[in-house]
Parts: structure tokens; C-alpha cells; sequence
């Protein structure tokens, strides 16, 4: 079972858009996945509501009951799972860091985001290191320049490395989740949910360590 | 039902399991206690936790006592709210649990 936890300290950085979006790749890869939301605005609990399709499970789970929440997914027979937190640094963001095979940390690629990374950083270091990546998110689809700049800032500043996708903006993130979708699922063939399948596969080949061949 | 519906359904058993009173009642909580190791007898309700102390000067107490007169929480209560005032000052981690 893979489990995937989005972090971060700030709100509104697309740690939902991005939990949403790994989760229905993996399901449209074919995977059983759960999406655990401990963020007490429950976002993507919403969403699942709103959403037709059963794939990804979703369930708004107590911090405190994190372990025993995965337990339960692990033993349901999931093979992907999804943590989504809240935008501000505690416990629950410390648990699920803790338990996860890989933390991302969506961030947008100004200055005023960035800099919160520093205490995403102490919160990692304060769960184990365990392997994290930042994912930039909100990139001018047309700027070469900026997530390159922002790599550079974060690694130097903040020693974290970016994941080598980067999502952009876009329109479809914002129309998707009115009916319960991703960006894959409203158009197969556009930008967004290519950005994201991408993300699936890059995560999915980072964790396996370059065995990728079963998805 | 199929794998996804079955998840779906032990995950909010699970997720739904975490308010009912019954599993903070005395009783539970005493069965979940390990067996102390003879000799080193730690209440249940200090079980899984470590205590922080500091010697202060008397009027920190006395303070404290004021506080606690105005708002009826213990001291547990109090202390665990200004670390997490602290933490936050710090940005590291607050924590949600007494």
C-alpha cells in the first residue's frame, strides 16, 4: 500500500486539488484508493459527495485516529492512499507525515509561500525526514523561468527538493470539483489532467524506487 | 459490493467509531493499560504521556491559580494551551491532544 500525505502550512496552496488529483489517477490506473481527509473543512469529504463514481473511497478521519484509520484501509484491501491535512502546522500534519511513504508539499511559487517551507521543514525533521518533495502548483502555463527560480530557492534555502512535475494554472482545477471530478475525468485529453497523471506516475515511480512496471 | 464500496464502508466504520463516549469510559481505558512492570506503577491517566516540570518563582503559581479561578480549567488544561501558544510563536507543531 503506498500512502501519500499532503503538508503544508498555509491554506490554499492545492493540497486538496493535488490529494484529489493523485487519487483519481491511481484509481484510473486501476487501483483500490482512499483518500483520508483530516482537515476538519473536509474539502474533499465534500467533493466524494458531490462525486458519482466510488473510486477513490473517501472518509473524514480524526487526526488521532490516523493510524487506526489506515489500518482499516490497509486491511480493506487499499492500494493507494491519500492523506489530505489541514493549512497549518500540528499533530495531524506531524502524524500523517509520519506514516507516509512520501509527504508532498504543495506550494506556489512566490516568495510569501515559499518561505513557510522553513516550518515544513522543521515539522519533518521532527517526524523522522521522512522522503518529502514540494510540488509547485499555480505556474503561469506560459513562464519558463519561474518554477525553475523556484527549485533553485527552495533547495537552496530550504534543502527540499521539487518534484519534477510542476501543475500550472488552470481552469479545469477550479471547474472539476463542482461536480465531484478531477481534472482527468472532465477532459482525458487537456493539460491539467495530464500535469496530474504525470505527478501519479513520477510519485508512484519515486516511491517504488523505479519500479514501475505494475501500475 | 464491490472492493472500492467494501472500502468505503470499513473506513467510515472506522472513522465513525472515534466519538462514542464508551471507548474514553474508565473501564476501557484501565483494559488498555499494559501491565506495570512490579515496582513502577503509573496511573492510567499518565499512561503514553511524560510529564514537563520547571521550578519557578511563587508568583507564577499564584498567577496560574488566578487564571484558573477565572476560567475553571485544571492546570493540565492551562499548561498544554500555553505551550501550544508557545509552539505556534515558534511555528513548530501545536499539539491537539492533552
Amino acid at each position: 500500500m503506498f500512502t501519500i500525505s499532503l503538508v503544508g502550512q498555509k491554506g490554499g496552496t492545492g493540497k486538496t486539488t493535488v490529494a484529489l488529483g493523485l487519487a483519481v489517477a491511481a484509481s484510473l490506473a486501476g487501483m483500490v484508493t482512499a483518500v483520508i481527509d483530516v482537515d476538519p473543512q473536509a474539502t474533499a469529504t465534500n467533493w466524494k459527495d458531490r462525486r458519482e463514481a466510488e473510486n477513490p473511497a473517501v472518509v473524514s478521519a480524526q487526526a488521532s485516529r490516523l493510524k487506526q484509520t489506515l489500518e482499516t484501509a490497509r486491511n480493506g484491501g487499499a492500494e493507494f492512499v491519500v492523506i489530505d491535512t489541514a493549512g497549518r502546522n500540528d499533530d495531524s500534519a506531524l502524524n500523517a507525515a509520519r506514516l507516509s511513504d512520501l509527504v508532498l508539499i504543495p506550494t506556489r511559487a512566490n516568495v510569501v509561500e515559499i518561505e513557510t517551507l522553513r516550518a515544513v521543514s522543521d515539522l519533518l525533521r521532527i517526524a523522522g525526514n521522512p522522503p518529502a518533495l514540494v510540488v509547485l502548483n499555480g505556474i503561469h502555463p506560459t513562464s519558463t523561468k519561474t518554477a525553475e527560480e523556484a527549485h533553485q530557492m527552495v533547495r537552496s534555502v530550504f534543502g527540499l527538493e521539487c518534484a519534477p512535475v510542476h501543475l500550472c494554472h488552470r481552469q479545469a482545477y477550479a471547474d472539476a470539483p463542482m461536480t465531484g471530478q478531477s481534472p482527468q475525468e472532465l477532459d482525458p485529453e487537456g493539460k491539467a489532467g495530464s500535469e496530474l497523471d504525470r505527478l501519479f506516475r513520477f510519485v508512484i515511480e519515486h516511491v517504488n524506487k523505479g519500479t514501475f512496471e505494475h501500475v | 459490493m464491490s472492493k472500492v464500496s467494501a472500502l468505503q464502508a470499513s473506513l467510515e466504520k472506522t472513522s465513525g467509531r472515534a466519538t462514542p463516549a464508551a471507548t474514553h469510559s474508565p473501564v476501557s481505558m484501565a483494559s488498555a493499560v499494559p501491565a506495570a512492570p512490579s515496582g513502577a506503577y503509573k496511573a492510567p491517566s499518565r499512561e503514553g504521556k511524560v510529564h514537563i516540570g520547571a521550578y519557578l518563582h511563587p508568583d507564577f503559581k499564584r498567577s496560574l491559580r488566578l487564571v484558573q479561578a477565572q476560567t475553571g480549567e485544571d492546570v493540565q488544561t492551562l499548561v498544554t494551551r500555553a505551550l501550544n501558544n508557545l509552539f505556534a510563536t515558534h511555528n513548530v507543531p501545536v499539539v491537539d491532544q492533552e
